[in-house]
């Protein structure tokens, strides 16, 4: 999926660009369904996509987040 | 010209007189964002409930200005953008210094405190006054572009768009380090690297 010739960082920046893409549209691929063309990558993507899974609370503004530690 | 424009034009000036070495810039510098400054504590605060009940946000805000005072005797930024960075910075070191001296071990808010195992953070996030200490310092670690980007994004609420404006850089490049910012996070949070 994507530019072959792309640096390995580069590509991977794109699929998870590509994975929070479809996320946002409700339709979460999978890592190995990004990584079809590129297992090598597959390790790193996944850690990534965890990475963003258990940072999404970031994605709502601090303003407007629950308040905790009450 | 806007307002906010012709106050960020005033602070670019004492910027300017700060980096040529005008020591008198840095008093005019604070005094003149004193209500910026002021509601980025108060924004910063409303993550410590808990703690707003020991110290009024005026506290807290008195502290981290003596603290922004003595950094620009030794850092002069040459940004507004810069200058409230360093703010936020202090700031949060503020908020860690009151959060540990109330709730660490020998704090007067000590028998309240929730126990922390200093492993996984929540999915909603920090869940407890130590949690959001422990964040905010992986926070201040950040390299300095990823600190900026969550600063934009997440305590100011600005889309990626508006942050790379800000920021006078891509989309894409707001994008990757969001994503790089919170990888960080993540491993530093979760697995205390």
């Amino acid at each position: 999926m994507g530019n072959d010739d792309a640096a390995p960082g580069d590509k991977l920046q794109r699929l998870l660009e590509l994975w929070d893409d479809m996320r946002d549209q409700g339709r979460e691929p999978t890592a190995e369904e990004l990584c079809a063309d590129c297992p090598e990558l597959l390790d790193e993507l996944k850690q990534r996509i965890a990475a963003l899974k258990a940072t999404n609370w970031l994605e709502k503004p601090h303003n407007n987040n629950n308040v905790h530690g009450q | 010209m806007g307002t906010s424009d012709v106050v960020a034009g005033r602070l670019q000036m004492w910027l300017d007189r700060l980096q040529a070495g005008d020591e008198s810039a840095r008093d005019e510098l604070i005094t003149h964002s004193c209500e910026r400054l002021r509601s980025l504590a108060r924004k910063m605060m409303r993550k410590y409930r808990r703690l707003q009940r020991w110290e009024e946000t005026d506290d807290i805000f008195q502290d981290a200005v003596l603290r922004l005072h003595r950094s620009l005797q030794d850092l002069k930024p040459e940004s507004v953008r810069q200058f409230f960075g360093l703010a936020a910075t202090q700031i949060r070191r503020t908020l860690i210094d009151f959060a540990r001296r109330h709730f660490g071990p020998e704090g007067i808010g000590a028998q309240e405190f929730v126990g922390f195992e200093a492993a996984e953070v929540a999915a909603d996030g920090p869940v407890d006054l130590q949690q959001w200490a422990e964040f905010y310092e992986v926070l201040d670690n950040l390299p300095a572009e990823e600190r900026a980007v969550v600063d934009l994004l997440w305590f100011e609420g600005l889309t990626q768009a508006e942050a790379a404006i800000a920021l006078g850089v891509s989309v894409s490049t707001i994008r990757r380090t969001w994503y790089s910012a919170r990888y960080f996070l993540y491993k530093a949070l979760r697995h205390g690297q």
